[in-house]
């Protein structure tokens, strides 16, 4: 009976010690900041181009109504967003500022500020927009919350550079790093283990001819393989295998071994349908969220010119 | 992540936290996962009996954090797509026809997008609404069946299909004005950017070819593979007249 005991409270402590490595690790800020900079890329081009139809979608009469959100919700609706309230003479100044603050936050200007407001920002957009959002909101937006958790400026940044030339060194590693990168991480394999999960219920998948459904539709398309008709084989492959990427990812994303794999086949899967079926800005968030997982040593090889 | 010693200390340097303070981010931690795993969880599918609950009380941070989506992308099946046709009339005359998403008018791709996600969840809207007469069916059903239950002094087991009773009764009327508040303003803005006082909106399918069908010459813009457009509404010019009484379809 004691060495039962002995052996559940040593398990329960193996358990909290994983526990505590896992979250509370300081980690190098270098990968954050790469995050930052290429998350805030796209997060600023998604609402640049809502200049193109801003009157349309958030103008005072915009074209789905403000009481969509409520009526969606049961009435109790916590899907805020600044455009309700914003008066109409505001608009324009109020959406140059936020590409302003988007773009401090893409370069990392004033990170600790700017990131906070990009957060809100893409979140109350996203908001006023339901109806017309889609992936590419949800990624933006979870990217962005954790990016203005941790110290997303301290590399690759315009702070960074600025505080180099004053001959401040380096941030050293520090557990908020660690904290933001390893709830992207956790996010990523949700978002993908329900993406798996879900496709498990569709026959094509199981088939192996899901894949030829969405490059036969013509309102994605903007690559034509109507060629994989003849190579049913190849389209049975690309079913399968994405299928069995996503629905694994949440567990062999996190081995040495298959790490890289799993981040080579979310690069190939996600410019693919960016490439083939128009929808490079999801593709690329995707991406993004993918090199969450590269270790700051990986990102110091390749982007070290860059960071500091 | 960086090499660290496989035991963190509980006390200095101070790059660590401490003890107390990873037990505080740990609880909320915890509860922040569940909010996050519970959003795909209750979305799009639920029970009354556990995640039902479970989302309404959650919902308040699923909404205010942007989380709660279901990220099913392209599941369970990728499927035909939706388009919105729609003419516009000054008077007799035909000024404007068209339909959205258009890959010419509607620009950069991203908006484009926009476009297209918002004839889906119009025609989704549509498609999942029952109208009046089938609506209270379903209703009646339910109510039988919970009148089943009472009977044979089963109260547990009436008591989710009350709840479901309830809720579909309180939604109904909120989602037919949601769906008519959403043509509207469809309509509205789309005279207000092709001028004109009456407008027509439909929907219409476009199926999805089988492989065979491309081997043998057909293109993906085969107009047999669109449906025929269905009347979803007609409009006036809001400064024209009053809104008009809208046919739920």
């Amino acid at each position: 009976m004691n060495g039962e005991l002995l052996d559940v409270k040593t398990y329960g402590r193996a358990w909290l010690d994983g526990w505590n490595r896992f979250w509370f690790l300081p980690a190098d800020p270098l990968t954050l900041g790469l995050l930052r900079l290429l998350a805030g890329a796209v997060i600023f081009y998604t609402h640049l181009a809502w200049t193109f139809e801003l009157e349309t979608f958030f103008g005072s009469r915009a074209i789905i109504p403000a009481e969509h959100r409520a009526l969606l919700n049961d009435g109790m609706s916590f899907t805020w967003s600044h455009f309700d309230w914003l008066p109409s003479a505001l608009l324009w100044p109020a959406h140059l500022s936020a590409l302003v603050v988007m773009a401090m936050f893409m370069v990392g200007f004033k990170t600790r500020v700017t990131s906070v407001i990009t957060a809100c920002l893409v979140i109350s957009y996203a908001n006023r927009a339901t109806g017309a959002q889609f992936g590419l909101d949800q990624i933006n937006a979870f990217l962005a919350m954790y990016l203005a958790m941790g110290p997303s400026g301290e590399s690759f940044s315009v702070d960074r550079w600025l505080k180099a030339r004053a001959g401040i060194p380096l941030a050293s590693p520090c557990v908020m790093a660690n904290l933001s990168l390893r709830l992207i991480q956790v996010h990523m394999c949700v978002v993908y283990f329900f993406a798996g999960a879900g496709k498990l219920l569709g026959e094509t998948w199981w088939e192996g001819t899901a894949i030829w459904g969405a490059v036969a539709n013509l309102e994605y398309q903007t690559l034509d393989l109507t060629w994989l008709a003849s190579e049913l084989w190849l389209v049975n492959i690309l079913t399968w295998s994405t299928l069995f990427w996503e629905v694994s990812y949440p567990f062999l994303i996190w081995p040495k071994l298959t790490r890289p794999l799993w981040i080579l086949m979310a690069v190939g899967v996600h410019l693919g349908i960016g490439l083939a079926m128009g929808m490079m800005t999801f593709g690329l968030i995707m991406v993004v969220g993918n090199f969450a997982f590269l270790t700051p040593a990986f990102v110091r090889r390749w982007a070290a010119p860059l960071a500091r | 992540m960086a090499k660290q010693p496989k035991k963190l200390p509980s006390s200095e340097p101070s790059v660590f936290w401490s003890p107390i303070k990873r037990g505080v981010v740990s609880i909320v931690l915890v509860c922040y996962l569940l909010v996050l795993f519970f959003g795909p969880m209750t979305n799009p599918i639920a029970t009354e009996e556990l995640t039902v609950p479970i989302a309404r009380t959650l919902r308040p941070a699923h909404q205010a954090l942007f989380l709660g989506h279901g990220y099913r992308f392209f599941a369970p099946n990728p499927g035909p797509s939706h388009r919105v046709p729609y003419k516009i009339y000054n008077g007799a005359e035909l000024v404007a026809e068209g339909t959205f998403p258009d890959r010419e008018r509607n620009w950069p791709r991203v908006i484009y997008h926009r476009w297209f996600m918002l004839s889906e969840t119009l025609f989704e809207e549509l498609n999942q609404t029952p109208d009046q007469e089938s609506f209270d069916e379903s209703q009646r059903f339910i109510q039988e069946q919970i009148e089943r239950f009472q009977q044979a002094g089963q109260g547990r087991l009436a008591a989710p299909l009350i709840a479901r009773h309830e809720r579909f009764e309180r939604m109904y009327p909120q989602t037919l004005k949601r769906i008519d508040g959403l043509k509207q303003s469809i309509a509205q803005k789309l005279m207000e950017q092709f001028g004109g006082t009456r407008i027509e909106l439909y929907v219409q399918e476009r199926g999805l070819p089988t492989p065979a069908q491309i081997v043998i010459g057909e293109k993906l813009n085969d107009s047999r593979r669109l449906s025929e457009p269905i009347l979803i509404g007609e409009y006036r010019r809001d400064d024209e007249l009053p809104p008009p009484e809208v046919k739920q379809q």
